[in-house]
């Protein structure tokens, strides 16, 4: 029986015993009062509370229960196969949500971006790794604000995060998404190069 | 399996109560009887017990053997052998996972009486691949529904779709070559069709290899020499591992379900050129056929490609021991072997196969199908993870074929024109 119930029934039985007594001493002060307890009255009244009582028990702790049954599935669908980043797509919706584990996934995160970061500037822009690292280090790449402070792990700018409360928005999200953009755009300077050499010609 | 409440009428009981208690406190004989109908509804969730489905089933194939990319009609026979009537009996069937269903739903939902027999037809589109049905699931509760019951129906069915071998994608192989004649053009000098060197005469060369220009230039004779073609010795190598199982769309064709569709192609176009080629899988079930030619050697390959488990549209359990797999696989590599590797690289365990593979001298192409997005935060990481790798493996010499969205021939045709610019 839930607490809910239990309480209510408490309730009934204390009030049931308060009526009872207070009829009692009626009837033993009040001499009309005594003519009316009849024994079968006094009987069926008490079995009216009593099934009373139970009904309202029974029906609360009907209403609390959890139906069962068996979960069929779905075998016309083909076994769906996850998407490449699916894992990662995780990673992020946690991360937003804030939960138990949020930071320690934020934490994963960023070391990975920030490896992926490196290794890009490494093959995108020809640098040595260890001038990749200190430019993302010393802040020089890349140039997106929260793109930064989400890198080097650093409390966001207090009018981003006014923006981000005034526009119900996550800011790890709009950082993360920043992040990747800056690290596309490594992997795109190439093809972008090439559009605008065709543009000029 | 043992029957269970449902709970579905929870609350009748206290419902009859209080109406019956209402009656009695107002003296109401009307409430009262009203009772009795809900005492009778409460007797009546509790006479019967969900029956057992005592039925036997038929499952049907409209073909056993169709091609991919066709539809094949499932019909189920359902009939109550028992002596209880089944009142509310649904059958959902087991339909392969890799199959899916495209007409009709693979389940009903019936009564049965003693003897009655009742069919359900569906229709599942075919992809390559051996596929077994699973268990049937018959779920029966009794007439008030409050008790349910399932059970579970073994009825053996399997549908193989082998997929045909044609060529498609002409392949550039590497230079790395057996001595038999082929289509690899080398460096060595002697027969052939492209010129390569002239040398000085020996007695018993052949008429048609003399310079005859020369001989009438100088006086001299001397021999032209060919590029030899010879055949290559071709392992074509599936990363089949479960993380290997990823797609683009969720219900779309995986990156395992690719790399088969591409050796199957690239198998066909190198036999046929006298090429030795075998397959291999990296997967916890594992498969290896040595390189061969012939007829016989093609039914085999065409086989596994349809059957075996390690090649299987959906991801199997088991754990790949990759250390142990890449010595047991190099130890049956042949020496003159190149491997084509086929992966979505969405991990770094195949570019350490890759690189070992090259490192051993082993000449490595990559065929990769790419299932990234850019549909999600996680997908574009995924993706730039992607081409970093396979910068990387350019990097180490190893040629690459980025296989998207168009037809594989395009595909390697384009990567052709890299490789020789």
């Amino acid at each position: 029986m839930s607490t809910t119930a239990q309480r209510l029934s408490v309730g009934w039985v204390a009030v049931f015993g308060v009526l009872t007594i207070g009829v009692g001493f009626t009837a033993l002060l009040v001499a009309d009062v005594s003519e009316l307890l009849t024994l079968t009255g006094t009987f069926l009244t008490l079995v009216g509370l009593f099934a009373l009582v139970q009904g309202v028990r029974y029906t609360l702790s009907g209403k609390e229960t959890d139906r069962a049954h068996i979960t069929l599935g779905d075998p016309e669908q083909r076994k769906a196969a996850p998407s490449p980043g699916s894992a990662l797509t995780d990673d992020v919706a946690v991360i937003v949500a804030g939960g138990r584990s949020a930071a320690n996934r934020r934490r994963k995160l960023r070391t990975k971006l920030r490896a992926l970061a490196v290794q890009s500037l490494v093959a995108r822009r020809g640098l040595s790794e260890q001038n990749a690292l200190s430019k993302v280090d010393t802040r020089e790449w890349p140039t997106d604000r929260l793109a930064v402070t989400f890198l080097s792990n650093t409390p966001y700018p207090p009018r981003d995060r006014v923006r981000a409360v005034l526009f119900r928005q996550s800011l790890d999200r709009i950082a993360i998404d920043r992040t990747v953009t800056e690290i596309e755009t490594l992997w795109n300077e190439d093809e972008q190069q090439q559009l605008a050499d065709r543009r000029t010609k | 399996m043992r029957s269970f409440a449902t709970k579905r009428w929870a609350g009748i009981e206290g419902l009859t109560l209080l109406v019956v208690a209402i009656g009695v406190l107002t003296t109401s004989s009307g409430l009262i009887l009203a009772g009795i109908i809900g005492f009778g509804y409460a007797a009546y969730t509790k006479l019967w017990d969900a029956p057992v489905a005592d039925v036997s089933i038929d499952r049907e194939l409209g073909d056993e053997a169709p091609a991919p990319g066709e539809t094949t009609g499932v019909t189920l026979t359902i009939t109550n052998t028992g002596s209880k009537w089944l009142s509310d009996l649904r059958v959902i069937d087991g339909v392969p996972p890799a199959l899916e269903t495209i007409d009709g739903p693979a389940r009903i939902g019936t009564s049965l009486r003693p003897g009655e027999t009742t069919t359900c037809h569906y229709t599942v589109s075919v992809v390559r691949g051996k596929h077994t049905w699973d268990s049937l699931r018959l779920i029966t509760r009794n007439p008030s529904g409050s008790r349910e019951r399932e059970t579970v129906c073994e009825v053996s069915t399997t549908l193989r779709c082998t997929p045909p071998l044609h060529a498609g994608a002409n392949l550039s192989l590497h230079g790395l070559t057996t001595p038999y004649s082929g289509r690899v053009t080398t460096d060595v000098g002697g027969y052939g069709i492209e010129f390569h060197s002239t040398r000085a005469y020996r007695s018993g060369d052949p008429l048609n290899r003399i310079d005859w220009n020369r001989r009438a230039r100088t006086g001299t004779l001397s021999t032209l020499n060919f590029r030899e073609e010879r055949a290559a010795t071709v392992i074509l190598l599936v990363d089949s591992r479960k993380e290997a199982y990823v797609a683009a769309e969720p219900t779309g064709r995986n990156a395992v379900e690719r790399s088969v569709d591409a050796v199957a192609t690239i198998f066909s176009s190198l036999i046929s050129n006298g090429d030795r080629v075998g397959i291999a899988t990296m997967s916890p079930t594992e498969c290896w056929i040595a390189p061969q030619s012939g007829k016989t050697h093609t039914a085999r390959v065409q086989e596994a490609l349809a059957t075996h488990p390690g090649l299987a549209p959906t991801a199997t359990e088991g754990t790949l021991y990759h250390t142990l797999w890449f010595n047991r696989f190099i130890r049956r590599l042949p020496a003159d072997a190149q491997v084509v590797f086929c992966s979505p690289f969405v991990d770094d365990r195949p570019i350490y196969t890759a690189r070992r593979l090259h490192a051993y001298g082993h000449l490595v192409t990559v065929i990769t199908p790419d299932e990234t997005t850019a549909d999600t935060i996680g997908d574009r990481i995924a993706a730039i993870e992607r081409q970093h790798r396979l910068q990387t493996l350019r990097g180490n010499g190893i040629r690459v074929v980025d296989w998207g969205d168009e037809p594989l021939p395009t595909a390697v045709m384009a990567a052709t024109q890299r490789w020789s610019q």
